[in-house]
């Protein structure tokens, strides 16, 4: 009895959690296309004054007044070491909030929010290949393209490699 | 007719009867009245409003109002029955009750201007006759016609002790049951800071008190604070808080009779007593049950020392009535000399409510944003396309302008706080420690209403008390040792704060035996804190050195204070609150700290300054003067360091656009400004493109996402909606002193880079 209570309840809580999962917003830096789930996102807005900031890596580019709350923003092609673009008018932040932190990730162009169910997603093949892999949550099959899915807590925070490395730097400040 | 004092207690009462009233006859008038439309019985609704009319009622016994009681004690009758589902409300039932309400509120005007409840026996016996008959009508009893008999008996014979209030012993056991289901988050939160007000208040008075125990106005006081505190206790079943503050207050209904006379013993106690209970509310706020096991033993303690007081009492008067009639007249003629140091404290006209500290910020919030939206719309860049007269869009542009800038002065002078509650909770601190060491000190209190943001006042209390334990344990002598030197017993100890330009300055001066530099400079040596024998220190930089983590001259460590944690706490919690510490000491004659504090932390007066493309804010405070740099004046030492000389002194420089990685418009000195600015007491320049102006900036905190950036202390945004960022002076005089470069943190951030990507 109890087991079947359990699965019951499961099952409705991962409905309730399904409602935004398997929505993906996409954009495009150079010609692939990534997507992050909607549910971190709360606003895409053009691109903005961005005031430098010292002392930071490379990638967070700065801070922006969104509508009087100061809040960082961040260069996803930085932060796969990709090549540097000039911002112009199709430049995009998508504004997102993990960790009631609101971060904005800045990239090329904002593409469409799509819905890529469960099973077109493949886990990414398991090669040590670039830098930016270990920010891939999955890869999404959309007809005969492939998205690339990123995982938004691992874009913004890192995982333990970075933690190291950003603490490293905190202690040399 | 009733004293002054007894005056005082039926006014308040009238005042809190006439809110029960109005706010039950609401319930009853829209809630109860709704439910009986419906026909689903509103419980929490009949359960407050028995709850309300239960307090009158207890008040009214307290006071001897019988007639007020009497009336109330049978609407309550009434409610119970309803709220117990033995009958359900009628639309009759709610005129009755109503008209109850009405009269009431005549009855409590009349006590009001009249200080009595006569006249009224007849129209309240007609009303307890119909609510008895409702009574009946739903349990079937008879009724018998009461008679009433009106009468503050406290008039007539005033040496009678009151009865123990009556909410304790109606506040059975069922009432308590069914109230403990209904007592929500909010209550206990407003409990708990309702409670913290009264039991400071009782503490202040009972502290004062201890000094003068004949002041029968404070004694009341501290009466009716403990009288509200145990009522509340009562309401929400906290049986131990409830008790104990029962004896407390029996005690001081003793003292307000001239039963007893209050001594230092009972006064400590009494004190101890509200420890107590404080420790019981923090048990509520932090959601707990407050069982105080300390509360029977205090009890009796207390039992005992009246008793003993009361012994004493008696052992000198013949009769019983006579001396307590004597006393309670020189206690009246007391109380008609008008107490002149406690008037201008009382100002009662005070209206305050309270407000959620999450609500004033959001609202600092948005007047911050108002006002960067008011300038981006009075200088638009799309005005100045437009050709036709702007004459009205500036007049009430200028208008709109102002508004903003008063809300925004208002908006800030909200989140202000008086000091003197931090200043009177050392009153307290000062008592325990003279009992404690032996000493005397007289506090003197100056300027407590000065006030300072709120934030800042949670980060000057400990500082505050570190400060006095030094001075009541290092600085201030024994009594006999003061007297040898030729100074009164009692060391003097001042506590002032004032306004000192944008700062708020608060002083703590004792006139104990002051700083002493040999000591001092002979622990530094010890700890390694200075290099050389100190010799060529001024007094000033050695009695800086007290502020040194880990340093303490006292020759034995004392439970009070020597454990070396005080002074760097103290100059800690002061920076960091953009804050000061300054010390001035006389060898055997005082000892003065001085806190200089800003006023508030949300807006800072600011320099904006421009490197290249960039602009920063310059906290004003840090800047001592700017000029344009003499390339003559310039020297390079082979470090690439850069040094300038000012009217024979030398600064080293700091160029701003090297420490920010900006490029700016000139990298020649004499191009460019020289900024000469302090951080306590470092002096140094920077170099920046050009001055800006000066404006006033609310402090916005960076992103948590990036954490604390080296030479930059948060940011705020522009009229035009930039972010800019304001530079912490403190840590780039690191840098100045390090004489870090840009290389060697481009080396980390590469370093970052490479383990980052």
């Amino acid at each position: 009895m109890a087991e079947t209570d359990l699965t019951e309840v499961d099952k409705i809580t991962e409905f309730i959690e399904d409602t935004q999962e398997g929505k993906f917003l996409t954009f495009a830096l150079g010609k692939e296309e990534y997507g992050i789930e909607i549910r971190n996102v709360t606003e895409i807005i053009g691109i903005q004054t961005i005031t430098d900031l010292p002392d930071t890596p490379p990638f967070i580019k700065g801070v922006i007044n969104l509508r009087g709350k100061v809040i960082p923003v961040l260069d996803v092609r930085l932060r796969f070491a990709l090549e540097k673009k000039t911002y112009d008018d199709r430049t995009c932040i998508v504004v997102v909030n993990i960790r009631n932190m609101t971060v904005g990730l800045i990239v090329d162009t904002v593409s469409e929010v799509m819905d890529i169910p469960g099973k077109d997603i493949e886990a990414p093949p398991k090669v040590n290949r670039s830098d930016g892999s270990r920010y891939i949550q999955g890869l999404g099959k959309v007809g005969k393209e492939v998205k690339i899915l990123l995982d938004t807590h691992k874009l913004l925070f890192g995982d333990e490699e970075n933690q190291i490395a950003e603490s490293l730097g905190i202690l040399n400040e | 007719m009733a004293d002054a004092e007894e005056q005082d207690l039926l006014l308040s009462f009238v005042e809190e009867g006439n809110e029960l009233l109005d706010e039950s006859e609401l319930l009853l008038t829209e809630r109860v009245a709704n439910s009986i439309e419906s026909g689903e019985t509103d419980i929490e609704a009949l359960n407050t409003s028995f709850r309300l009319f239960h307090s009158l009622g207890g008040g009214a016994g307290f006071l001897h109002l019988h007639t007020v009681r009497s009336v109330t004690d049978a609407a309550v009758a009434l409610l119970d029955l309803f709220r117990k589902g033995t009958g359900a409300p009628q639309s009759e039932h709610i005129d009755i009750l109503t008209s109850t309400c009405n009269f009431l509120r005549r009855l409590l005007n009349n006590i009001k201007s009249d200080f009595t409840e006569n006249g009224f026996e007849h129209e309240a016996e007609d009303i307890i006759h119909n609510l008895r008959e409702k009574i009946g009508n739903i349990t079937g009893e008879e009724l018998v016609r009461v008679k009433v008999v009106a009468g503050n008996e406290v008039d007539s014979e005033p040496e009678t002790k009151p009865e123990p209030p009556i909410a304790e012993t109606v506040g059975g056991n069922d009432i308590d049951d069914q109230f403990k289901l209904t007592i929500t988050p909010e209550m206990t939160r407003q409990f708990v800071l309702e409670s913290n007000d009264l039991l400071s208040a009782t503490e202040q008075i009972f502290l004062q008190l201890e000094k003068k125990p004949h002041n029968q106005e404070q004694i009341g006081d501290a009466f009716r604070a403990l009288h509200s505190f145990k009522g509340n206790c009562g309401f929400l079943s906290y049986v131990d808080l409830e008790k104990l503050s029962h004896l407390a207050e029996t005690v001081l209904d003793s003292m307000r009779y001239g039963e007893i006379e209050g001594n230092g013993e009972l006064f400590s106690l009494l004190l101890e007593v509200l420890d107590s209970l404080k420790q019981g509310v923090a048990l509520v706020s932090e959601g707990q049950e407050p069982t105080l096991p300390a509360a029977t033993r205090l009890g009796n303690l207390l039992q005992d020392s009246v008793k003993k007081l009361e012994d004493s009492g008696t052992d000198g008067g013949q009769s019983n009535t006579e001396p307590s009639v004597e006393q309670g007249m020189t206690a009246a003629q007391r109380t008609s000399e008008p107490p002149k140091s406690a008037a201008p404290q009382e100002n009662t006209s005070w209206q305050s409510i309270r407000v959620d500290v999450e609500k004033l910020e959001a609202l600092l919030d948005l007047v911050g944003e108002l006002v960067i939206a008011e300038a981006m719309v009075a200088q638009n860049p799309d005005l100045k396309n437009l050709d036709t007269p702007m004459e009205n869009f500036e007049r009430s542009s200028r208008h709109l302008n102002k508004i903003t800038r008063d809300l925004q002065d208002i908006a800030t002078a909200i989140r202000m706080v008086p000091l003197s509650g931090v200043f009177r909770r050392t009153i307290r601190l000062v008592r325990d420690l003279t009992q404690k060491t032996g000493k005397k000190v007289e506090l003197e209190i100056i300027g407590e209403q000065t006030e300072v943001d709120k934030t800042i006042i949670e980060q000057i209390t400990d500082p505050l008390v570190h400060i006095i334990r030094n001075s009541i344990d290092h600085g201030i002598g024994k009594p006999k040792d003061r007297k040898k030197l030729g100074k009164p017993e009692a060391g003097h100890l001042t506590l002032e704060a004032k306004h000192v330009g944008g700062e708020v300055w608060i002083s703590i001066k004792d006139d104990g035996r002051g700083l002493d530099r040999e000591k001092i400079l002979a622990k530094a040596v010890e700890r390694g804190l200075i290099d050389s024998n100190g010799d060529d220190l001024s007094d000033n930089e050695v009695w800086h050195l007290v502020f040194q983590p880990g340093f303490s001259t006292a020759d034995r460590l004392t439970d009070v204070s020597g454990r070396g944690v005080g002074m760097d706490v103290v100059k800690r919690n002061i920076e960091n609150i953009r804050g000061k510490v300054d010390i001035i000491s006389a060898p055997g004659e005082c000892t003065e700290v001085i806190l200089k504090i800003p006023l508030t932390l949300a807006i800072i007066d600011g320099m904006t300054i421009r490197v290249g493309d960039s602009r920063y804010i310059v906290p004003l405070v840090s800047i001592k003067e700017t000029l344009r740099a003499n390339a003559d004046d310039i020297t390079h030492t082979m470090d690439g360091q850069e040094i300038i000389n000012i009217r024979g002194h030398l600064y080293a420089i700091v160029r701003l656009h090297e420490c920010f990685g900006v490029e700016p418009t000139s990298k020649s000195l004499s191009d460019g400004i020289i900024m000469m600015v302090e951080d306590a007491d470092r002096l140094f320049c920077i170099f920046v493109d050009e001055l800006i102006g000066q404006q006033q900036v609310v402090i916005k905190g960076l992103s948590g996402y990036i954490g604390k950036i080296a030479a930059v202390s948060g940011c705020t945004i522009l009229s035009d909606g930039a972010v800019c960022l304001i530079i912490d002076i403190a840590s780039l005089a690191d840098i100045a002193e390090n004489g870090r470069t840009r290389g060697q943190q481009g080396s980390i951030e590469e370093a970052v880079t490479e383990l980052a990507v």
